[in-house]
C-alpha cells in the first residue's frame, strides 16, 4: 500500500502510514492533509487565486494549475515565462518561481533548482535541471535537460514530492 | 474483597486479506474490572515536594492545601511522610502511621519556599523515608516540581529505578511550564509510575485527590498481559489507549509468546490496549490470530494468581473490506497523533523543522478526526510557529505531549 503523501510502501492492512502518519483509507485521500490549508495558503506570496479565463487563449497566456498532494496546496502560475521550480535559498541566491520549501521540499529531496516548465508552441514541457533526486512524470524518470511534454492529470514527482497537474 | 477482571478482544477490521505477504492487524483488548465491595486499601505515601523560590505564592498555597487533603484522605492503617527540597532536602514529617491529623496539617501549613531546585536530594531522602514503615499495600512516592534540576538528572533516574525495583511506584507531577518533561517521563517509564502535567496551580488539589483515590482503590498488582500468536507473527507495538495513552514494553518469550507488564490496577479503571500485529501470509479460511491472557494478583490475596483469557480468530477473504471499526479508528487516530508529536519533537531537536511541522500538522488532523478539537488547535498553533520560523512554546509543547496521552488535568 503506497502512501500518497510520502510514497512510503506500507504493509497490507496498514490504516495510517507508518512513516508519515497520513491516512491510507481510500475515503480519506482527499481530506487527510487539508487542516492547514487555510493558514498556509494565506501565507503564500505566489498568485494562487486568479481565475481562469473562460475562453481558450494561447497557452502562453494561460496558467498551470497543480496540487501538492501531501498538503492539498493549490498552485496556479502563469505560463507566460518559464516557471522555475525548486527551493528558495536567499543566502545562496536561489529564488524559484515555485518555492516548495514549505511543502516539505527539503525532506522530500527537492533541489534548489530542480526543474523548469516552459511553453513551446501549444504544449507545455518540463525539463529536469540536473536535480539530485530526479524528476518523474507518472513514475517515469526524465533525463536532465530533455524537456518532456506535461499534460493535465499527469502526476509530477520532484524527488519524492508529488504534484498533480490539474490544468494547463 | 471480591474482584475480577474480564477480557474482550476486537479487531479494527473484521477480515484478513488473502495475500502472500505479511499483513498488519490492529487488535483492541478491553479489560473490565468487576468489584463487589471496595474499601480503601492502606497506603504508604511519601510526598516529595519542590519548595524552591519559584513555588512562592499561588503554587505553594495550593500545594499545601493538597498535602493537607492527602493527610485527611488517609486513615490510621496508612503511613504518610513529607520531604521537601530546594538546594537541599529536609524531612518535614518523618514517615509514620497516620495518627495526629491536625498536627500533621499544621506542620504542612508552616512550609515556606526559597532557594533552587535539586531534585535528586529530595528523591534520595524520600526513598529513605518511604522504606521505613512496614506496611503491606501500595507504596508510592508523589513528586511535584515546577522547575529544572541541573546536573543531577542521572541521579534522579537512578533513584526512580531503584524505587521501582523495590516495588515503590512514582507519580511525578509537573506544574507550570519550566520543568523538564523529558526527565520526568524517563523517571516514570515503568508500568507502576506515571507523570502528569498540571497547567494551573488551582488544579494541584484535585490532581492529588484523584491520585490518592486511585491508589486507594487498587485491586490488583503485578498485572501482566501475555499474547500468544502464530510463531511467525510479530507484535510491532503495544499501547495502553484507555484511560490514557502509554506505550508498553513488550518482550518476546519465544514460540509465539509475548509479555507486557502493565502495573497496578484500580477498581473501575477499565483499560483498553492496542496491539499492532504483523501476521504471516494467509490463505482463504479462518485463522487463529491471538490468545490473550491477563495475569494478576488480587491485592488482598497476593499468593493466589488470577487469570482472564480471550481468543480471536479471523476469516481471510480475497477482497477484504477496507472499512475500519469506528471506535478502533478513533483510538488509532489518538495513538498516531501521540506518535507523530513524539517524532516532531525529535525532529525539532535534530533541526529538521520542515519534518517537525509536517508531523505536527498530521497529528493535528488526527486529533480533529478523534474529536480533540481544542488540542488539535494547540497542535496547529505550534506547527504554524515552526512554519514561521519561531520556536515552539514551552506551554504548547507540554499541552501537546500530555494532551495527546490524555494526561492533562481537567480544570475544576
Amino acid at each position: 500500500m503506497l502512501c500518497h503523501s510520502c510514497r512510503h510502501q506500507n504493509m497490507q492492512g496498514a490504516i495510517f502510514c507508518l512513516s508519515c502518519g497520513s491516512s491510507l483509507l481510500p475515503q480519506d485521500r482527499k481530506r487527510d492533509t487539508t487542516a492547514m490549508l487555510g493558514a498556509r495558503s494565506a501565507a503564500r506570496t505566489c498568485a494562487d487565486s486568479a481565475p481562469d479565463t473562460a475562453s481558450a487563449p494561447p497557452l502562453s497566456e494561460r496558467r498551470i494549475r497543480a496540487t501538492v498532494l501531501k498538503n492539498g496546496r493549490h498552485i496556479s502560475l502563469p505560463l507566460a515565462v518559464p516557471v522555475l521550480i525548486g527551493r528558495q535559498d536567499s543566502a545562496r541566491g536561489f529564488f524559484p518561481d515555485l518555492d516548495l520549501n514549505n511543502d516539505g521540499g527539503y525532506d522530500n529531496g527537492v533541489s534548489r533548482r530542480h526543474a523548469r516548465i516552459s511553453v513551446n508552441g501549444n504544449a507545455a514541457y518540463i525539463e529536469d535541471l540536473e536535480s539530485a533526486n530526479g524528476t518523474f512524470i507518472n513514475d517515469q524518470r526524465i533525463q536532465p535537460h530533455t524537456p518532456q511534454r506535461l499534460k493535465a492529470s499527469d502526476e509530477l514527482r520532484l524527488g519524492s514530492l508529488v504534484l498533480r497537474i490539474e490544468q494547463i | 474483597m471480591n474482584a475480577s477482571i474480564t477480557l474482550t478482544v476486537k479487531p479494527a477490521r473484521p477480515e484478513l486479506q488473502v495475500c502472500n505477504e505479511p499483513q498488519l492487524v490492529y487488535l483492541f483488548v478491553r479489560a473490565q474490572t468487576h468489584v463487589a465491595a471496595q474499601r480503601a486499601i492502606p497506603l504508604n505515601v511519601c510526598l516529595v515536594l519542590d519548595r524552591s523560590s519559584s513555588m512562592r505564592g499561588e503554587r505553594l498555597f495550593y500545594l499545601k492545601e493538597a498535602a493537607r487533603q492527602v493527610v485527611s484522605q488517609m486513615d490510621d492503617r496508612s503511613s504518610f511522610g513529607l520531604v521537601v527540597f530546594n538546594d537541599r532536602a529536609e524531612v518535614i514529617i518523618p514517615a509514620q502511621a497516620i495518627c495526629e491529623h491536625d498536627t500533621m496539617r499544621q506542620t504542612i501549613s508552616s512550609l515556606e519556599a526559597s532557594g533552587g531546585t535539586e531534585m535528586a536530594q529530595g528523591l534520595a531522602v524520600g526513598l529513605q523515608e518511604i522504606e521505613r514503615p512496614k506496611i503491606s499495600g501500595i507504596s508510592r512516592l508523589i513528586l511535584l516540581t515546577d522547575g529544572r534540576t541541573y546536573g543531577d538528572e542521572h541521579a534522579c533516574i537512578e533513584l526512580a529505578r531503584r524505587a521501582q525495583r523495590r516495588g515503590i511506584g512514582l507519580t511525578a507531577l509537573g506544574v507550570g511550564t519550566d520543568w523538564n518533561e523529558d526527565l520526568l517521563e524517563t523517571m516514570t517509564a515503568d508500568p507502576n509510575s506515571r507523570t502528569q502535567y498540571i497547567a494551573s496551580p488551582r488544579e494541584i488539589v484535585s490532581v492529588f485527590e484523584a491520585e490518592l483515590a486511585r491508589l486507594q482503590s487498587t485491586i490488583a498488582q503485578n498485572v501482566e498481559l501475555t499474547v500468544t500468536t502464530h510463531p511467525e507473527a510479530q507484535i510491532r507495538s503495544m499501547y495502553r489507549v484507555q484511560p490514557f495513552i502509554a506505550p508498553l514494553h513488550v518482550q518476546e518469550v519465544g514460540n509465539g509468546g509475548w509479555r507486557a507488564p502493565v502495573g497496578e490496577w484500580a477498581a473501575g479503571d477499565d483499560q483498553t490496549f492496542m496491539l499492532e500485529l504483523v501476521v504471516p501470509p494467509v490463505t482463504a479460511g479462518t485463522h487463529p490470530i491471538a490468545r490473550i491472557d491477563l495475569r494478576y494478583d488480587l491485592i488482598n490475596n497476593p499468593g493466589n494468581h488470577s487469570l482472564a483469557t480471550t481468543r480471536l480468530q479471523l476469516p481471510a477473504v480475497a477482497h477484504a473490506s477496507s472499512a475500519v471499526d469506528h471506535a478502533a479508528r478513533r483510538a488509532l487516530e489518538r495513538v498516531f497523533a501521540f506518535r507523530l508529536q513524539q517524532q516532531a519533537w525529535q525532529a525539532v531537536t535534530a533541526g529538521k523543522l520542515d519534518d517537525a511541522t509536517k508531523r505536527l500538522q498530521t497529528a493535528g488532523t488526527h486529533l480533529f478526526n478523534a474529536g480533540e478539537v481544542a488540542l488539535a488547535e494547540t497542535v496547529h498553533a505550534e506547527a504554524t510557529r515552526l512554519l514561521q520560523g519561531s520556536s515552539t512554546s514551552a506551554d504548547g509543547r507540554k499541552r501537546i505531549k500530555y494532551g495527546t496521552r490524555g494526561l492533562i488535568a481537567k480544570l475544576v
